[in-house]
């Protein structure tokens, strides 16, 4: 059941809080639903657990109501404060961690764990990681592509180094043919450090660009799997990931 | 318009800042995100976190965000220009003071108060590295405003350099004594930690691969800056609180 607009807004938390309270309760338990499914709460404590929250929501109003200046929307503001509530819930806790409860197509993708199965919805949190990391995403996914020996489009190098000669792009493109490429990996980053430091303003060896390449894939796929992890993703599942995304329609060539 | 309530004094987002980046993810506008936000959060793996998070959690909940947004939909306003009579009246009354106060100036029969002398804000660090403000101290949230020009070059999980550092993070609160440490930099010969204003406060000669500067510092954001006897290699920042 959806929260009541006029209930559940601003206007309501700051001039009829108990209203407010009162109207909330749809999207907080809503709120409850995904960390059951995350595992993170118990689904036989949802209820104890909406009944602590909404106390807890109780006692902040006055500092929630002051912070707000109204220049985000004021549900996902209402979102960030129930979700730092549950945190400060579940720390208070010992840990119930759960068995998450599985979508459907996440259950299939389970079974057979060999196959990488790419859901929409994952390449879409691979486009989310992408615009977090701003500047630095183009320079990942080249380096990435470089590391899971992918396919690099010119587009790629572009997006990396806007000024490269087209010479230097050249001996980037030559990886995708195995005839003309450097047959070791170092040999590649020496390439690619190269072309950063003449076109990029980067001081860097190819050695040290590679173990850049390395930790922030790390870093990436930390961030696919979740806290606590939920997701499995390895070299395979990303090397998937960077493929479908650079075809697909958040990567304009 | 402020940015200030999109973050804490440390950068870190705030309720409201993460709402802010997760609207615009959703409006796919991050291009229209204050840009001190958007360079905080490509290095803070928390506050990625906390959006990624809430994004994942207002999708659950079926959030359909509405138009027009506060922020991204803002109109920038022209001050109202003035007419018909009002702007008369206004006038009239704007001359009516300076003609008054002209005569009261004329006519004083004490002499006017001599007005303060203004005081430089420069600080000069005094030789045993500490660094402290003026008599006039700026604002404790000037004291952690980021420098654009250092900030950019700061090694955080994303940045490259040949050399890496270590310690402190970019995102760590220190209490000096304070250790840095870093590797990779068999160059390294000197270390200068700069303010956010870009005055350097300590310089020290160093070998290997950390120093313990042992000075005082006031509240507020630092870069260090490992260089070798040619070049710089690497920028890192820190907090003191």
């Amino acid at each position: 059941m959806p929260s009541d607009p006029g209930t559940f807004s601003y206007s309501a938390l700051r001039d009829r809080p108990q209203e407010f309270i009162v109207g909330c309760q749809p999207f907080i338990r809503a709120c409850i639903g995904y960390y059951i499914r995350k595992g993170m709460v118990r689904l036989a404590d949802e209820e104890d657990f909406a009944q602590s929250v909404t106390a807890e929501l109780i006692e902040r109003l006055p500092v929630i109501t002051a912070r707000f200046r109204e220049q985000s929307n004021f549900q996902p503001y209402m979102g960030a404060v129930i979700h730092n509530i549950i945190l400060k819930l579940r720390r208070g806790q010992r840990d119930m961690t759960e068995v998450p409860l599985l979508h459907e197509a996440e259950a299939d993708r389970s079974a057979d764990p060999s196959v990488p199965l790419l859901l929409e919805s994952e390449v879409e949190q691979f486009h989310v990681i992408m615009v977090l990391l701003y500047r630095e995403r183009h320079r990942f996914l080249l380096c990435a592509k470089v590391y899971l020996d992918l396919e690099i489009f010119a587009s790629d190098i572009r997006r990396a180094l806007p000024n490269i000669s087209a010479a230097a792009a050249a001996s980037i493109l030559a990886f995708n043919e195995p005839a003309t490429r450097p047959k070791r990996l170092d040999e590649r980053f020496a390439v690619v450090a190269d072309a950063l430091q003449r076109f990029g303003s980067h001081i860097i060896e190819g050695d040290s660009l590679r173990r850049w390449t390395q930790r922030n894939m790390e870093h990436v796929l930390s961030l696919l799997n979740g806290d606590p992890p939920l997701s499995a993703h390895d070299h395979d599942t990303l090397a998937a990931l960077i493929e479908r995304y650079t075809r697909s329609e958040h990567y304009p060539q | 318009m402020t940015t200030l309530h999109f973050h804490d004094d440390r950068m870190h987002l705030t309720e409201e800042g993460t709402a802010l980046y997760v609207d615009a993810i959703f409006f796919d506008r991050p291009d229209a995100l204050p840009e001190e936000l958007r360079r905080h959060v490509e290095g803070c793996e928390p506050c990625q976190r906390r959006v990624i998070t809430l994004r994942e959690m207002m999708k659950a909940t079926g959030y359909a965000p509405q138009r027009p947004h506060p922020y991204f939909d803002r109109a920038v306003r022209e001050p109202a220009p003035m007419y018909g009579r009002y702007r008369w009246t206004a006038a009239a009354a704007a001359l009516a003071v300076v003609t008054g106060g002209s005569y009261l100036l004329m006519h004083r029969t004490e002499p006017l108060p001599t007005l303060p002398p203004v005081h430089s804000t420069a600080a000069a660090p005094d030789t045993a590295g500490a660094y402290a403000p003026s008599a006039e101290a700026p604002l404790l949230a000037d004291a952690f405003a980021p420098l654009p020009d250092l900030d950019d070059l700061v090694q955080t999980g994303f940045r490259s350099g040949s050399a890496e550092l270590i310690a402190p993070r970019p995102s760590d609160d220190v209490v000096p004594p304070v250790t840095f440490r870093w590797t990779e930099a068999p160059d390294a010969s000197r270390m200068r930690i700069v303010t956010n204003k870009g005055k350097t406060v300590a310089t020290a000669e160093v070998k290997g691969e950390s120093y313990v500067f042992r000075g005082r510092l006031t509240p507020g954001l630092y870069y260090w800056k490992l260089e070798s006897a040619e070049e710089l290699l690497a920028v890192g920042k820190f907090f003191v609180r």
